[in-house]
């Protein structure tokens, strides 16, 4: 089913939901449309709006297709949900496995297959069909800048996609292999290589602007903002470098492999790391604010709110941090652990569990 | 193999008429009563008995500091409580019945994947347990890592890892890169002996196996970066080869990245040759078969060079004697008898008295260590003392009065100290009493002192020893040369004035001499070794050394001169007090923090199988058989139910249940069992009997030794058995008990036992329970003896004979590649039958490679033999041998399977027959 979709005319998902559940081999649904609905996270404790089961454990977080929370899992099976009311609207199951973390652009979906014919697959979310494709392997998070889409394969080659229709715009291959996905912001694409290197690349040609090296395979997916960028590697080393010239301003060590995206919040960068810790660090200088343990291995990304940190780990819960000191404000028991990155998504805030439960936190 | 396991299986599953007949193997004896119980850490459950409470604290520590190292590094969480079973000695860790296999000395600890249970002993030093600890953790987070990745990605099938990366990983996790590390690359790389990553599985689960994945991970590390680990184990649900995985992840094949390392390594370690030499370049070998290791020499024997050694050249570890140039001469015979069940080769070394006509060495025996005087010339006992506090004991040493032996001993607690023991009275005198690991303790000529190497140091918290002296009269320890490196094996000069020790204080174990005239040790360095020197003893002139010298994979013992010329740098070391307490335990202040808990005994699932099989004749058959056992594996619970649909029976006809249990954690071995079981049966001798058969056994397993048991079990049963060959029907109540004495001593290759003997020999009896009726009367024996006439050739016999006597006599059978060569399987039987077979073993091709256009297929142990037989079995009368006479071939493939093909000729021994008969068998040679 395709075409506009309003989020009052929601009893129509409702019988097409019942009709997939009742028929469990029913595969379609909702997947976009509906008018999305403006509103902020409200500040701690949160209320579990609603919770809901996938088949497998999440593939990538949520994606924000307001109203709509889209959520893929291991199985490659795609899961759309009203965002407020957590009614299933649609489940699609792809035929190829998927390969790292879908990224949402626009009202495309767009994911790396795995199998015989690996594949970045563009999928528009509003005909339900393959709108283009190109074969490789592509399990890095790609990032859309308008009308451009950037990928980047773990071997390092690198490419500026016209997002329409796939077809290249430049490519260039990179000294060695990357682990995490790029960045982008105003002209320029900012990645990190497994050797350390930190390059800043003008969006137009792909023609390096800057390159540095760090100490370690870059492992955070660069944070860019207000001119800086901040990104951390293996060996646990946080940095902040001129996003305009690639000057190193500080290094900060942690104690070990951080999450693969940084928070920012109040003048305060976030990163949990597998020493079961959540750093806190000065924007400006790196200087340690503070810390807070878990029970866990952070793997799961901060995100951060309203001068809120919000924290999920293999120990199970989902904790709220103040920004500034590091104090926990709220937590939540799981059902399990967190490895995929929490989302917010329009109003709310959304964490899936290893054991295939998706939460949604917000006002009740 | 647990006998009453076995005898139990064999009551369920086999032929009800072939239950009795016991199998051979060797005996996990539990010599000792442990009193269990459990703390619980936050991730670990330690379990501990009474003697080894210090112990489980410890190791409770260190396990939860390893599990938080192990979660960065493996960016996991492992989501169970994770057992650990400790013990404070190898000699109770050998007891264990976690795992069925015997334990050899080599096995520093296990991890078992179905319970993700740990189980590892204390050597002694606290650091290396540590170590160990560290290691079998890593495999448990590998583990878990795997299957949580693949589970997320709901991929069933396991994908385990190749054994070297998870080996190599292991070591690399869990211990820095060490000298002995670099002695076995740089030996294999010299040797041509070093493996490519392809080609791993030739050395397959060998220490060099370990050196070399640990080498390789050290170089995936440094060339992908140390988080490449992290990335392979997130990757792994991505393909289904460790291949594809390590080439999704680093980008490079793991080929190239093959050739790097071992271009890394030759780069590494080829200059060093310029400095040094291999000891077969620079010393005399004074010995050259098999592996040999730990010289003592003889003193006053002015005339030629004597010395005892631990040997294997004969493939069980004994103790040689060297008299000058003569050929060596066996005068104790370890590992055949319980006597001298381990006689410790790599851990002790043998004491000489100062007359030279004595040797006392520490020998396993009856479940604990045992210091043995011997006669050297006569070759006989002369003293057996052991001691109730000690459970092992290592490096005796003579005091110059001959009447003090000084040696190293573990207690109960697994703590290890030095001893003093007078050899007339028995009497045991602790020298030191705390937490270090005091070890190759030497008496100096004078009687005054007592050198030592330890970790009581600072360094030593990190597995570093040092050498010590203790002074007898007063008890002081002084520390002889401080430093972060380990020293070794002492010995004093003849003068009494020098030690000579091995130190791997510039990168290799090398021999050096420390000078213990003054206040300061002033050392000298005395060999350069590519490889690595170890065991240094003076000849008795002080002019010269004996050592075991490290080449080609193996030991042997070495002479070098000692000489020093104007170069050789002297390096002087003050001889300090020793610090009393250099370093803690960390984990008593923890001890009352972890909960203590008696041990439960809880019942977890061990095995669960089920199998469906279609079969023209019996029907659809299927089945599940389910194993629940406790932590320990002392008590075990088997459920067999299955069921055959034959078109001539109904569903409760068919249905086969059976429960049994078993109780090892004694030295008896207990079972007992209740069955229902409705069956055809192929017999032994190739009819089948159809029996239903209602009721339960009990049987009982004594162990005297590691070698030798005595087996009994006693069957009550309701027995409906339809003997079709004889059209013959019987019922009722059937008693069956059986008595047998069993001993195996056998050493084995890859094909089937080259050394030893095993025999069996035993009587079996059923009766009518009702009528007293006797059904029959069985006996039987077996022996089997094999030479060892090579390294690895040697001559097998077997005498087999057996008797049923009575109204319903058991039949056997004879013919097929197993029994009676040249005659078809099982073609020849009756109620009595002899065999008698003589069989030559000898190697033929080492390596057999096989190459397909999709790959090569590798054999090893490519074997040969050269055989006569001679058996029958009747009924009434004996009419005639039997015979055949030809030459085989045997395959060992993948350690699990022997391949045999044999080519026989009959004859009866006037004549020999024209035509070839053909055998092919899997399974091991008898």
């Amino acid at each position: 089913m395709a075409g506009i979709f309003n989020v009052r005319a929601l009893g129509w998902g409702s019988v097409l939901s019942a009709l997939c559940i009742a028929l469990s081999s029913c595969s379609g649904g909702l997947f976009y449309g509906g008018q999305a609905r403006v509103g902020s996270l409200p500040p701690p404790p949160l209320s579990l709006i609603w919770q809901q089961r996938l088949d497998a454990p999440p593939q990538g977080n949520a994606l924000d297709a307001n109203p709509l929370l889209l959520q893929m899992s291991t199985s490659a099976a795609l899961y759309a949900y009203d965002l407020w009311s957590g009614e299933r609207l649609g489940k699609r199951r792809f035929d190829d496995g998927i390969c790292g973390k879908p990224v949402g652009a626009d009202d495309l979906l767009l994911f790396g297959t795995r199998g015989k014919k690996p594949a970045l697959v563009a999928w528009d979310r509003r005909e339900e069909a393959t709108r283009w494709h190109i074969a490789g392997v592509f399990c890095l998070p790609s990032v859309a800048r308008r009308d451009t889409l950037f990928v980047v394969s773990e071997r390092g080659a690198l490419r500026a996609l016209d997002i329409k229709d796939g077809a290249p715009l430049w490519e260039r291959a990179l000294e060695g292999a990357v682990r995490v996905g790029p960045s982008v912001e105003d002209e320029r694409l900012f990645i990190g290589d497994g050797a350390g290197r930190v390059l800043a690349l003008r969006v137009g040609d792909g023609s390096q602007a800057w390159r540095d090296s760090l100490d370690g395979a870059v492992r955070t997916r660069p944070l860019v903002s207000d001119g800086h960028l901040w990104v951390g590697t293996a060996s646990g080393e946080i940095a902040s470098l001129n996003a305009a010239t690639g000057q190193v301003q500080w290094r900060t060590r942690i104690g070990g492999l951080p999450t693969p995206v940084l928070a920012r919040q109040r003048g305060v960068l976030a990163v949990g790391a597998v020493d079961r810790m959540v750093y806190g660090l000065d924007e400006d200088s790196g200087t340690l604010r503070w810390t807070f343990a878990t029970e866990g291995v952070v793997r799961a990304s901060p995100v951060g709110h309203g001068g809120v940190f919000y924290i999920a780990s293999s120990d199970g819960h989902l904790y709220a941090l103040d920004a500034r000191q590091g104090q926990l404000l709220w937590k939540f028991r799981l059902d399990g652990p967190v490895w995929e990155d929490i989302a917010l998504v329009g109003e709310t805030l959304v964490v899936a569990t290893e054991k295939k439960t998706l939460y949604v936190f917000g006002r009740r | 193999m647990n006998a009453l396991k076995l005898l139990c299986l064999l009551c369920l599953f086999g032929s009800p008429l072939y239950g009795q007949f016991t199998s051979f193997g060797k005996n996990k004896v539990q010599f000792d009563a442990f009193s269990w119980q459990k703390m619980e850490t936050p991730h670990f459950d330690v379990f501990f008995f009474a003697q080894e409470e210090e112990l489980a604290s410890y190791a409770a520590h260190m396990a939860e500091r390893q599990y938080r190292d192990l979660e960065k590094k493996f960016a996991h969480t492992v989501q169970r409580r994770v057992p650990l079973i400790v013990y404070s000695s190898h000699i109770y860790f050998e007891q264990t019945n976690i795992i069925p296999n015997l334990l050899p000395e080599g096995v520093a600890g296990f991890t078992e994947y179905l319970k993700g249970r740990v189980a590892l002993p204390l050597s002694g030093s606290l650091p290396d347990f540590e170590r160990v600890l560290h290691h079998e953790l890593v495999h448990v987070f590998t583990f878990d890592r795997i299957a949580r990745v693949l589970e997320r990605h709901g991929i069933h099938d396991f994908r385990p890892a190749p054994l070297w990366f998870t080996e190599g990983l292991a070591e690399y996790w869990s211990s820095e890169w060490s000298t002995f590390g670099d002695m076995i690359i740089r030996d294999a790389l010299f040797a041509h002996r070093l493996v490519p990553i392809a080609q791993m599985h030739l050395i397959y689960g060998t220490f060099q196996m370990y050196k070399e994945g640990e080498s390789i991970c050290h170089f995936m590390a440094e060339r992908h970066g140390e988080d490449v680990f992290e990335q392979l184990f997130q990757n792994w649900w991505r393909a289904e080869e460790f291949e594809e995985v390590f080439l999704l992840t680093t980008g490079e094949t793991l080929q190239a990245f093959d050739e790097a390392w071992n271009y890394r390594v030759r780069k590494r370690y080829l200059p060093d040759i310029a400095v040094s030499d291999a000891p077969s370049q620079m010393a005399k070998a004074r010995t050259g078969v098999g592996f040999n290791i730990k010289p003592t020499v003889i003193p006053n024997e002015a005339d030629s060079l004597s010395f005892v050694y631990f040997t294997n050249a004969q493939g069980y570890t004994q103790i040689a004697l060297q008299r000058g140039e003569s050929d060596p001469e066996i005068v104790v015979a370890g590992e055949r008898l319980p006597l001298f069940e381990s006689l410790h080769p790599l851990s002790t070394k043998i004491a000489v008295a100062p007359d030279g006509g004595r040797i006392a060495f520490a020998a396993k025996s009856r479940g604990r260590d045992h210091l043995y005087l011997w006669d050297l010339v006569e070759k006989r006992e002369l003293a057996d003392l052991h001691f109730a506090e000690l459970v092992a004991i290592s490096s005796p040493s003579f005091a110059p009065d001959g009447r003090r032996i000084v040696f190293s001993g573990a207690r109960q607690s697994g703590m290890v100290d030095l001893f003093i023991a007078d050899v007339e009275s028995g009497h045991l005198e602790a020298l030191t009493d705390d937490i270090y690991h005091d070890r190759q303790p030497t008496w100096s000529p004078d009687g005054e002192r007592i050198a030592f190497s330890s970790d009581r140091f600072t360094g030593g918290r990190d597995g570093r020893y040092n050498l010590f002296i203790y002074e007898v009269s007063t008890g002081r320890i002084r520390h002889v040369d401080g430093g972060d490196h380990n020293d070794q094996q002492p010995a004093f000069s003849p003068d009494g004035r020098s030690i000579a020790f091995s130190s791997d204080r510039e990168g290799i174990f090398d021999l050096y001499v420390a000078d213990l005239d003054s206040a300061q040790a002033a050392t000298r360095r005395l060999t350069h070794v590519l490889t690595g020197a170890f065991d240094p003893v003076w000849r008795a002139d002080g002019e010269g050394l004996l050592f075991s010298g490290f080449q080609g994979g193996g030991f042997q013992i070495y002479e070098v001169d000692v000489g020093w010329d104007d170069s050789t740098a002297v390096v002087h070391y003050p001889i300090v007090e020793a610090v009393a307490e250099p370093w803690a335990l960390e984990g008593r202040q923890e001890e009352r923090l972890f909960a203590l808990r008696p041990y439960s005994g809880k019942m977890t699932l061990d095995i669960a199988q089920s199998q469906i099989s279609q079969d023209p004749e019996f029907g659809t058959s299927g089945g599940i058989q389910l194993a629940l056992s406790d932590v320990l594996g002392n008590d075990q619970y088997a459920f067999v139910l299955s069921h055959i649909a034959g078109s001539q029976t109904g569903f409760f006809d068919g249905l086969n249940v059976a429960l049994s249990r078993y109780h090892l954690g004694q030295r008896l071995n207990w079972g007992w069992g209740l069955f229902r079981l409705n069956d055809r049966f192929s017999s032994t001798f190739g009819r089948f009997v159809r029996e239903k058969r209602t009721g339960g056994f009990v049987g009982l397993s004594y162990p005297f030794s590691r070698h030798d048991r005595v087996e009994t079990r006693l069957s009550l049963r309701h027995a409906e058995i339809d003997r079709q060959f004889e059209g013959r029907r019987l019922s009722g109540w059937l008693a069956n008990n059986f008595l047998s004495y069993t001993h195996d001593s056998s050493l084995w290759l890859p094909t089937g036992p080259i050394e030893g003997k095993r025999y069996s020999l035993g009587v079996g009896q059923t009766v009518d329970f009702k009528s007293s009726r006797r059904f029959n009367t069985t006996l039987f024996g077996d022996y089997r003896h094999y030479f060892r006439l090579s390294s690895r050739t040697s001559w097998a016999m077997r005498y087999m004979g057996r008797h049923s006597l009575g109204d319903v006599p058991e039949y056997f059978s004879l013919g097929g590649s197993w029994t009676l060569r040249g005659y078809p399987w099982r073609s020849l039987w009756g109620s009595k039958m002899v065999l008698v077979n003589q069989e030559l073993r000898f190697p033929l091709v080492d390596r057999l490679i096989i190459g397909f256009p999709f790959g090569s297929i590798n054999f090893s142990a490519f074997r040969g033999a050269l055989f006569v037989d001679a058996g029958n079995a009747w009924n009434d009368a004996f009419d005639q041998w039997r015979g055949a006479l030809g030459a085989g071939m045997r395959l060992a493939l993948g350690g699990v399977f022997v391949f045999r093909l044999d080519a026989a000729r009959r004859t009866d021994f006037t004549e020999i027959g024209n035509d070839t008969h053909w055998d092919f068998f899997f399974g091991w040679d008898f």
